[in-house]
C-alpha cells in the first residue's frame, strides 16, 4: 500500500502542474474541446490518475444520450493510436472494459495544433500501481484476487478475443480499482492511445517481446496478453519483489536463466487453482503457454495436467564476448549487437564453432548458425558487415530473438511503428534505413519460427525496393506509411494537424489557407501518404509532381485535390480554390494567347468562387488546348515573319526613293500617250480628210 | 586566255546579229524609204525628237523613248497626210518641213510627250512612296497587335524551348 500513498501524492503535484498550465492558458474554456456534437473535453479539468506516460487523460462531459462522467485520453504524436483496432473495439459492452464512446481528431487547446483522442465512459478509478514503478508486490488476498480479479479478467481477455483485438496493455498500472481491493472488480485501461506494448515495461512481455524496444513490439498474440495477465497476476499476488531494483535487462537475464516463474515469484509459495493458472500463463515456451481454452477450461474447473516445458539449453562451459561469460545461447545472442567487431573475431578464429560443437552440444542450434554463417559468407562484406551480421547470427542461435541492430532493437511485425517514433522524434534513422537496405533483416526473419513469414519477408522486400527510388512517393517516406498503417500523415506542412486519410488532408488544407498562404502544399510525406491510402486514384498523377515545367507541377497537385474532392463529395473549398488561384499563374502563363490567359484568368476566377477544384481544374485540364494555343502561336510567328519581309522589302524599296515609283510611272505615262496620240491622229485625220 | 575565248565568242554572236537576215532587212527598209521618199523626209526631219529620247533613255523597257515616239509620229502623222494627199510629191513635203510652223507643232507635240513622261511618272511615284509609308506604318501596327497577342516571342529573334516559350524566362524551381 505504501506504493499507492506515493503515488497518491504524485498525482496531487501533477495535478497541481497540470491546474497551473491550464490556468496560463488564455485558450481554455469553459465549454471544452468539441470531439463532436455531444463530447466535451475539458483541457482545464486533467485527470492524471489516468494519464498513460506522456498520454495525458483529460474530463470529458457528453450530451443526449452520452454518459456526462467521460474521460479523453489525448494521443501524442510519436505514438501512433490504433485507430483499425478502435473501431472493433468500440463494439465491445463489458462493464470491466471503459466503453469508447468516441475518437477522433480534435484541435486541442493546450498545444495548439491537431490531436487525436480517444474518450471513454470514466469507470476507472485509480490504478493498482504506477506507472513509474513498473513492478510491485502487492500482496493482495487469493480469495479475493479469483473473484475481483482472475473471474473479471478472463471475461475482459475473453470479449476482446471475440472481438480480435490483442489488448497489448495488461499491466497493473493500466488495471483499475477503487482504492480497496475487496471493493469490486478490477478494470482495464484503454490500449488503443498507443501501439501495442509501447507504454507497457518489458517484464510483462515474454522474453522475446522485451528483448525489443517499447513500441516495437508490434501487435502480439492472444497468448502475450495471456503472459501479461500472468505477470501482473503474480505482482498482485506475491508479497515481495525478488526483482527490486533490476533494470529490464537484469528482467531478461534472469527470465532467461531462471524462468518467468522463478523470477517473479521467488520464494512465494501458492497452492490450488492460482498456482496452476500461474504455472499456466507463465510458460516461458509460447508453445506450452495456456491458450484462452485452457484458462477457460480451468475456470470450469478441469485440472489440468502440467506441460514438460522443454529446458533451456545451457553450455558446458561459457564462451566469452570481450569480459562477459555466457553459457546460454539465448543471453549470448542478446548481447552479440553490442560487440560486432568481437563476434566476428570468435566467428573467424572458430571460437563460436568450437563452442557450440563442444560445450552446446545442440545439434538444432549448431545447423542453424552454420546455414546463417555461410548466408553471411557470400553477402555483402563491405562498412558495417560485423554490424549486419550480429542479428543474423543472433536469431541463428535464438530462434525469437528480435532484430538487434545499430542499438535498435525490433520484432519485425513492430518495424513500422518503431520507425514511425523514431522519425516523429527525431532520432538517428539510418539504423532503419540499413534494416530496409540490407537484406541481411530478411535472412534473421526467415530464420524466425514464424508461421507465415512469407508475407513479412514480401513486406520488408517491397520496402528495400521503396527505399532505393529516390522519386516523389518513394523512399523511407513510403515505408512508413506502408508498414504502419494506422500513421498519421507526417508531413512539416501540416505539423498543426492530424491528418489521417485523403480527405482529412484536404480540409486541413482548406484550413490552412483560409489561416494564410502556405508556400507549399506537398512534400515528399504528403504524396507518400496519399499513394499510400488512395494509390489508385493518385499515382496517376504523381509524375506530374516532380515535372520540371512548373504548370504541370502546379496542375498535378490541383488535379489531385480535386480528385480527392470528387470522389470523397467533400464540401466546397473556397480557401484552397482561392490559393491555387493565385499560384496558377505557371499554368496561365503556359498558353502564348494573351487573350486566352485573361479569359483564363476570368473564367479561374469564377470557379475557385465555387470553391469546386474539380471545375477550376477542368478549365486547364484539356491537353489539347495547349497544343492549339501552341499551332496559333506558331501561325503567328510565320505572320510576323511575313510582315518583317514585307517592311524589310518596302524599306529597301524608299532608300531608292530617285527612281520609286518610276517605272510604272513611266508606264501609265505610256499608256496615256497612246491614248493621246491616237486622239491626235483621230483629230487631224478628221479635220484634213474632212 | 578563258576570258579572251569569252570574248571571242561575243564578237563572233555580235558578227551573227548582222548576218544575211539582217542586211536583208536593213536592205528592205532602205528601199522602202528610197521608194516612199517624201514620207521618208517627214519622218526622218520629224521624229528627231524619238531619236534624241533613244539615245538618252537607258531605262530597260524605254517607256520613255515609247511615250515621246507615240506622241512625237501623233504630231507627224497630220503632215504625213496631207504629203499623201499630194501622192508623196517630195517638193510638197520639202515645202512642208521649211514652214517653221510644220516644225513647232510637231516638235511640240513631241515636247508634250515629254512633259507627259515627266509629270506623270513623277506623281505616280510620289503617290506610290506616300502609300508605301503608309503600309509601313499599318505593319507596324500589325506586328504590335501580334506581340500584344503573342508576347515578344513571336519576332522569332529570342531562343525558344521546344513549347515556344523564352529558354531564359523558365520557371522552374525545386519546390511542387
Amino acid at each position: 500500500m505504501s506504493d499507492n500513498n506515493v503515488l497518491e501524492k504524485e498525482q496531487e503535484s501533477s495535478t497541481d502542474v497540470e491546474e497551473k498550465s491550464t490556468s496560463n492558458n488564455p485558450l481554455g474554456s469553459s465549454n471544452g474541446v468539441q470531439l463532436n456534437k455531444n463530447i466535451s473535453i475539458m483541457p482545464s479539468e486533467p485527470l492524471p490518475q489516468l494519464n498513460k506516460g506522456t498520454i495525458k487523460a483529460y474530463a470529458a462531459v457528453g450530451k443526449n444520450y452520452f454518459s456526462e462522467n467521460l474521460f479523453a485520453l489525448i494521443c501524442e504524436k510519436n505514438l501512433t493510436p490504433r485507430v483499425i483496432t478502435a473501431l472493433k473495439y468500440s463494439s465491445i459492452i463489458n462493464p470491466n472494459l471503459p466503453k469508447l464512446v468516441g475518437f477522433g481528431v480534435i484541435e486541442w487547446e493546450l498545444t495548439s495544433d491537431e490531436r487525436y483522442c480517444f474518450v471513454y465512459e470514466n469507470i476507472l478509478d485509480r490504478p493498482l500501481i504506477d506507472m513509474k514503478a513498473k513492478s510491485s508486490a502487492l500482496h493482495w488476498n487469493p480469495d479475493m484476487v479469483m473473484n475481483n480479479v482472475v473471474f473479471p479478467m478472463i471475461e475482459m481477455l475473453t470479449e476482446l478475443h471475440h472481438k480480435d483485438i490483442v489488448h497489448g496493455e495488461i499491466w497493473p498500472a493500466n488495471m483499475y480499482y477503487s482504492g480497496d481491493p475487496s471493493a469490486g472488480k478490477i478494470r482495464l485501461g484503454d490500449c488503443l492511445a498507443a501501439p501495442s506494448s509501447a507504454l507497457m515495461p518489458g517484464l510483462y512481455e515474454p522474453i522475446d517481446r522485451a528483448l525489443a524496444d517499447q513500441g516495437a513490439r508490434g501487435m502480439g498474440q492472444y497468448e502475450d496478453d495471456l503472459y501479461s495477465f500472468g505477470v501482473s497476476l503474480a505482482i498482485i499476488l506475491r508479497s515481495t519483489d525478488p526483482m527490486k531494483g533490476f533494470s529490464e535487462e537484469q528482467v531478461i537475464e534472469s527470465k532467461i536463466e531462471n524462468g518467468t516463474y522463478s523470477s517473479l515469484l521467488g520464494k512465494d509459495r501458492f497452492s490450488g487453482a492460482l498456482l496452476e493458472l500461474l504455472r499456466g500463463l507463465l510458460y516461458d515456451d509460447r508453445q506450452q503457454r495456456w491458450t484462452l481454452e485452457d484458462v477457460h477450461a480451468w475456470a470450469d474447473g478441469r485440472r489440468l495436467s502440467p506441460k514438460q516445458s522443454p529446458k533451456r539449453v545451457k553450455a558446458g562451459r561459457p564462451i566469452a564476448l570481450e569480459e562477459k561469460k555466457y553459457t546460454r545461447p539465448e543471453l549470448f545472442a542478446k548481447d552479440l549487437h553490442t560487440k560486432p567487431d568481437e563476434t566476428v573475431r570468435l566467428i573467424e578464429g572458430g571460437g563460436l564453432d568450437q563452442w557450440l560443437e563442444r560445450a552446446v552440444e545442440d545439434k538444432v542450434i549448431k545447423s542453424r548458425v552454420e546455414r546463417a554463417l555461410k548466408g553471411i559468407e557470400t553477402a555483402d562484406r563491405s562498412a558495417g558487415h560485423a554490424e549486419r551480421l550480429c542479428p543474423v547470427l543472433a536469431t541463428a542461435l535464438y530462434m525469437e530473438c528480435p532484430v538487434r541492430y545499430k542499438g535498435i532493437s525490433f520484432i519485425p511485425e513492430g518495424f513500422g511503428e518503431a520507425l514511425t517514433t523514431a522519425y516523429v522524434e527525431k532520432r538517428e534513422i539510418q539504423p532503419y534505413v540499413d534494416v530496409l537496405k540490407y537484406q541481411f533483416i530478411l535472412q534473421a526473419v526467415r530464420n524466425k519460427a514464424d508461421n507465415n513469414p512469407t508475407s513479412l519477408v514480401s513486406r520488408f522486400d517491397t520496402c528495400r525496393a521503396f527505399i532505393t527510388q529516390n522519386k516523389l512517393g518513394f523512399g523511407l517516406e513510403r515505408c512508413i506509411y506502408y508498414l504502419n498503417p494506422n500513421c498519421h500523415c507526417l508531413s512539416d506542412i501540416i505539423k498543426e494537424h492530424y491528418v489521417q486519410n485523403p480527405e482529412e488532408l484536404v480540409y486541413a488544407y482548406e484550413k490552412m489557407c483560409s489561416r494564410g498562404n502556405p508556400h507549399i502544399l506537398f512534400d515528399r510525406h504528403v504524396v507518400a501518404f496519399l499513394s499510400m491510402k488512395d494509390k489508385k486514384n493518385i499515382d496517376h498523377y504523381i509524375p506530374g509532381l516532380s515535372d520540371n515545367e512548373a504548370h504541370v507541377r502546379i496542375l498535378a497537385q490541383l488535379q489531385i485535390l480535386a480528385t480527392i474532392q470528387k470522389k470523397s463529395k467533400l464540401t466546397d473549398l473556397p480557401a484552397l480554390s482561392a490559393w491555387f488561384l493565385k499560384n496558377l499563374t505557371p499554368v496561365y502563363e503556359r498558353f502564348h494567347d494573351r487573350e486566352r490567359r485573361a479569359l483564363l484568368i476570368k473564367n479561374a476566377k469564377k470557379m475557385a468562387d465555387t470553391g469546386d477544384l474539380d471545375k477550376l481544374w477542368a478549365l486547364f485540364g484539356e491537353g489539347s488546348s495547349y497544343q492549339m494555343d501552341y499551332g496559333a502561336f506558331k501561325n503567328a510567328m510565320s505572320e510576323y515573319q511575313k510582315l518583317e519581309k514585307e517592311k524589310e522589302k518596302i524599306e529597301t524599296k524608299l532608300k531608292d526613293r530617285k527612281n520609286y515609283g518610276q517605272r510604272t510611272g513611266r508606264q501609265v505615262a505610256s499608256f496615256i500617250a497612246v491614248i493621246l496620240s491616237a486622239v491626235i491622229i483621230l483629230i487631224s485625220s478628221y479635220v484634213i480628210l474632212m | 586566255m578563258a576570258k579572251k575565248k569569252k570574248q571571242k565568242k561575243s564578237k563572233d554572236k555580235k558578227k551573227k546579229k548582222f548576218g544575211a537576215k539582217q542586211v536583208l532587212w536593213v536592205g528592205g527598209v532602205l528601199l522602202t524609204a528610197t521608194i516612199f521618199f517624201s514620207t521618208t523626209i517627214i519622218l526622218l526631219i520629224g521624229m528627231l525628237p524619238t531619236l534624241v529620247a533613244y539615245a538618252i533613255d537607258r531605262i530597260p523597257g524605254k517607256n520613255k523613248t515609247f511615250t515621246i515616239g507615240l506622241l512625237n509620229i501623233a504630231g507627224c502623222f497630220p503632215f504625213l497626210l496631207q504629203v499623201w494627199q499630194a501622192y508623196g510629191d517630195v517638193d510638197f513635203a520639202l515645202n512642208l518641213l521649211s514652214q517653221p510652223m510644220t516644225i513647232v507643232i510637231i516638235y511640240s507635240i513631241a515636247g508634250l510627250g515629254y512633259i507627259l513622261d515627266w509629270v506623270v511618272t513623277a506623281g505616280i511615284s510620289s503617290v506610290l512612296i506616300q502609300k508605301s509609308k503608309i503600309r509601313l506604318v499599318k505593319i507596324e501596327d500589325e506586328k504590335k497587335s501580334i506581340e500584344n497577342r503573342w508576347g515578344k516571342e513571336v519576332n522569332g529573334k529570342i531562343k525558344l524551348n521546344e513549347f515556344g516559350f523564352p529558354v531564359e524566362n523558365q520557371m522552374d524551381s525545386e519546390d511542387t
